[in-house]
Formats: C-alpha cells, structure tokens, sequence
C-alpha cells in the first residue's frame, strides 16, 4: 500500500470535510463562498464532492441495516429481593439499581415487577415467581448477582439457608453469579454455578439446555450419582433420556446470547420466523400480508424492541410495502 | 467555470437528495471493482477517473440508467480514453492495454446486480471495521437522527470533534468502499436456498 493510499486523496479529504461541516450546521457566506470556489476550480472537486454525500447517504442505510446493534437498550432493572417479599402490585417501571438492602425493598415495592407472583414456602425458605410478560426482566443483587429472564420465561427463586436456588420452569435465563454459588434446577437437569460463572439456560417441554460463557460450572442429571465440570463454551443438553455436550464456538456463543444484549441475530432466518421473533417481544405487532416475502431469508442484526425499525429495514431489503396504524405494522 | 447544479450542492432539494440517492445505491457499491478495473491501466490517477465519473452522474438522468454498473464501467473508460487523449506523452503499451482491457467492461459480470440486501449485506459488514468512536457518531447521527451538537451533548465531546469524526467515518466509508477485496456479497443461487443471503470474500 503507497503513502497516498494509506493518507487518501487529497481532493476526497477536502472534501469530506465539507461534507462533515455541511451536516453540522448551515454554511455561512463566507464558507458558502470557499466550497463554490473550490467546487468551480475542478471538475474533480465536483466529484469528490458529489461522491463525500453519496457515502454520507450511505452510512444512513448503514446505520439502519444495523438497527442499533451498537446501542444497548436500557433494561429497566429490579432489585432482586431476598428479603421476605411484601404484597405489591405490579407493574413494569425503569427503576435505578441501588445497594442498600432497605431502599432495594422499597424500590422494589415502588417499582414492582412484571409477572412477580408470591409462592408458599417451607418457613425457613422465601419463594418468589417470576414471568418476563413485557420484555426482558433484569433481576438484580449485589450478592447474588444477575438474571435476566427473556420474554416469556418462568422462574422461581427460593432462598433457603444455604446458596440462593433457581428453578427454571420455561423460557430462558442469562445467569452470572455474585458472591456466592447459586444453583440452578430445570427438568431434571441441575447445576451449580460459582462465583461470577455465566451461563444461559433454556428449559422447554421436558428438555433442557445450558450454554456455560464463563466459568466452570458442575452439571448432574436426574439419576446420576456424580456429575461432571463444564467449561466456557460447553453446550449441554439433557431429555431424561439423553446427554449430550458440545463445544460451541464464541461466534455462535454471541449469535444465542444476542437477547440478553437487547438484540436479535439472525443468519439466514426466513423472514416469517424474524417477524414471529420480534413480534415475541413487542406489543406492537408486526402482520405480514405477502406470502412471498415470508419465504425470504434475512440475516442481520436487530433491536428486539423496535418492530418499526426492523419493518423499516424489510422494506427497504425486500421492497415491501409498510403500513403504520395505531394497531400495528403491515407489511405487503 | 460555470457549474451545473452548484446551488443545489449545499441545499437539500428533493431532487438533489434523490440523485445522491441513486448514486449511493447504485454506484458506491461498484466503485471498488471500478477502481480494480481501472488499476490495471497505465499512466492514469484513477482517483481522478472516479472523481470525473461522479461529476458526470451529476448531470445526466439517472433514471433511465437500466444497469448502473455498467453504465459506470463505460463511462470510466470513456474519461479514461479522453485522458489519453489529453496527455502529450503516452505509452504505446498504455494504449494497447486500453483497447484489450476496455472489452472488459461489455463482458457480462456476476456483479451486473447486485440486489439491495446484498449491499445492505455488505455495509453490515463493514460498520463493524469502523473505528469505534466513528462508528458511535455515526450511528447516533445516522440512525438516531441526533444532530451534531446533540451527538457532542450525548458524547460528552465537543462539536469541533464530532464534525471530525463525521469526516473520518467518510475517510473509512470511502477506504471501506474503494477497496476492490472488501467483503462482497455475491447474488445467491437461484435454487436450493432461494433468498438466501449469502457473504463471501472475494480474493
């Protein structure tokens, strides 16, 4: 590569200089004066010019393809109570993290909790469910550590005398362990986290798989007398018939793992099951009203809490039609 | 000199906006290949070439324009020729070459379309080679349609350094855009996986 490739051209600098100057604000004469003498002085400054707003104009669709996959959404996040719960109604709130134990009690009251449902319990053990019914839910305790359920997911929490207690009854968790050892139950699959292991569970109809990220986790099935270690990127899968573990490489890791970020990967997926996936998290919904774009396949990154976004993108990719209304999104 | 269109260069008309449109669309993801065809001329600055190119699609109706690669691949070699023609001094081999080299540009190509979401595809790819703080401006400029002092506020960095890096992410775009071996997207096979998006690295 030569010097002039490595700086870049001289006329193509100069001109995305103006590019970036226009974009920031209306030019004054003077400047109006400057870029019509620089334009006027070459036919090549013309182009440059020319050619600096048609990458300008790219890096919008740029920027749309991506779907804010660089903008993290903000999760409201509820402290995790671990204290005896207290009768609250509920609802979803953004609330503020916080780390006194008595002000967490509060919030928690204050804020609620999508889905929070009091469950009885041995008298030595606080049992609380929880359902994502609206989104994600992030649970959160300083010693405990975090649980962010996905949309749908059903958890207990049990806090007994010993390690805090998990069971996951459907959907999925992303779980990384605080100051202690927490411990994660789901159709018959049971494992043991230590300080700051990650994993991601998912327990469905009579299976269960966990994908360990950090850490090294012991994992036992129903009926086994000892279990085994697993390690960052071991993939396992239990049917009450069935074991099976597998190493899954980081790309994948971070394809599986999007949701928890607030994003949806998808790699070749028909654009049908996208539509039914984001639909999942949104209440605004998206209808797909043209049987041949269904069958088209998609690949990207996506907000999973911004239909109009990823609609926007459908019909830009695809050339569909979008209708916004009130009650949704259509596309045909 | 007079310039055709100059006002309209700084004002957002509709039908400027349009044009800039199009040329994003259909001619910024071609320029790398434009700019490898052109690489094995001699006694040319293909800088200059693309620059006269853009210039040109400024002034002609682009919407009669059917197959804008091709278009472009013609019209490069046509600045290229007149270049030629222009210089006291040029090599004999130069001129054989021009005429072996510019069949090139009839010749059918698997890039004669390159369908939207391929290109979608691409800029996919090339947001993440971005450099981060570049990638940020953009995106909250581009996407969340901040303005640029809006972008400083949410930045916590100046103006001054926002528009900087408005022109850097162009100096990336740009590179990203020129480079014939980039990431391309390829049209997929028309049976087994239809729609598919598939990605490849053109070496």
């Amino acid at each position: 590569m030569t010097g002039k490739e490595l700086k870049g051209n001289p006329v193509d600098a100069i001109a995305f200089e103006w590019v970036a100057r226009s974009d920031r604000a209306p030019l004054h004469d003077a400047e109006r004066a400057a870029l019509k003498a620089w334009l006027e002085q070459d036919v090549r400054h013309r182009g440059a010019f020319i050619r600096a707003r048609a990458l300008w104009a790219s890096a919008e669709r740029l920027a749309a393809f991506q779907g804010m996959s660089s903008s993290p959404v903000s999760l409201p996040c509820v402290p995790l109570p671990v204290t005896r719960p207290l009768a609250a109604s509920v609802s979803r709130r953004e609330t503020r993290l916080t780390t006194g134990r008595r002000s967490f009690v509060r919030m928690a009251i204050a804020a609620g909790m999508a889905g929070m449902a009091l469950v009885p319990g041995s008298p030595a053990e606080a049992a609380r469910v929880y359902q994502a019914r609206d989104g994600l839910m992030h649970l959160h305790d300083a010693h405990w550590g975090d649980i962010l359920l996905d949309q749908g997911a059903l958890l207990r929490v049990r806090e007994g005398r010993g390690q805090p207690c998990l069971d996951l009854l459907e959907g999925q968790v992303h779980l990384i362990a605080g100051n202690t050892d927490m411990q994660l139950n789901m159709n018959g699959l049971s494992l043991v986290l230590p300080r700051a292991a990650s994993l991601m569970a998912h327990a469905g109809s009579g299976e269960s798989d966990a994908l360990v990220m950090a850490g090294n986790i012991s994992a036992r099935c129903a009926g086994e007398r000892t279990g085994r270690l697993l390690h960052a990127c071991d993939w396992i899968r239990y049917d009450h018939r069935h074991v099976s573990i597998k190493k899954v490489s980081r790309n994948d890791i971070d394809r599986l793992t999007a949701w928890s970020r607030g994003l949806l990967e998808f790699r070749s997926v028909e654009v049908v099951s996208a539509i039914a996936q984001i639909n999942r998290y949104n209440a605004r919904k998206i209808a797909l009203k043209n049987s041949r774009l269904g069958g088209e396949r998609i690949s990207g990154v996506f907000s999973l809490n911004d239909p109009e976004a990823f609609a926007r993108v459908l019909g830009e990719i695809f050339g569909a039609e979008i209708l916004m209304s009130s009650g949704g999104i259509t596309l045909r | 000199m007079q310039v055709a269109g100059l006002e309209d260069f700084s004002d957002n008309s509709s039908g400027q906006n349009a044009k800039i449109e199009w040329l994003s669309r259909h001619i910024i993801p071609h320029e790398g290949a434009l700019r490898g065809w052109l690489a094995q001329f001699r006694d040319i600055d293909v800088d200059d070439v693309v620059q006269e190119c853009y210039a040109m699609l400024l002034d002609i109706e682009t919407d009669r324009i059917r197959t804008p690669r091709a278009y472009l691949f013609r019209m490069a070699r046509n600045v290229v020729l007149q270049s030629y023609r222009r210089a006291r001094i040029i090599s004999i081999t130069a001129l054989a070459d021009f005429d072996t080299l510019s069949i090139m540009d009839d010749a059918p190509s698997p890039h004669d379309v390159i369908e939207a979401r391929q290109e979608l595809e691409n800029l996919h790819q090339m947001v993440t080679q971005l450099p981060e703080r570049c990638r940020q401006v953009l995106l909250l400029r581009r996407l969340e349609g901040l303005s640029q002092k809006q972008v400083s506020e949410r930045l916590g960095i100046s103006e001054n350094i926002v528009e900087k890096q408005v022109a850097r992410g162009l100096r990336a775009l740009s590179r990203l855009f020129s480079d014939e071996n980039r990431v391309t997207a390829r049209p997929c096979p028309r049976s087994g996986s239809r729609g598919k998006v598939t990605t490849v690295v053109d070496r």
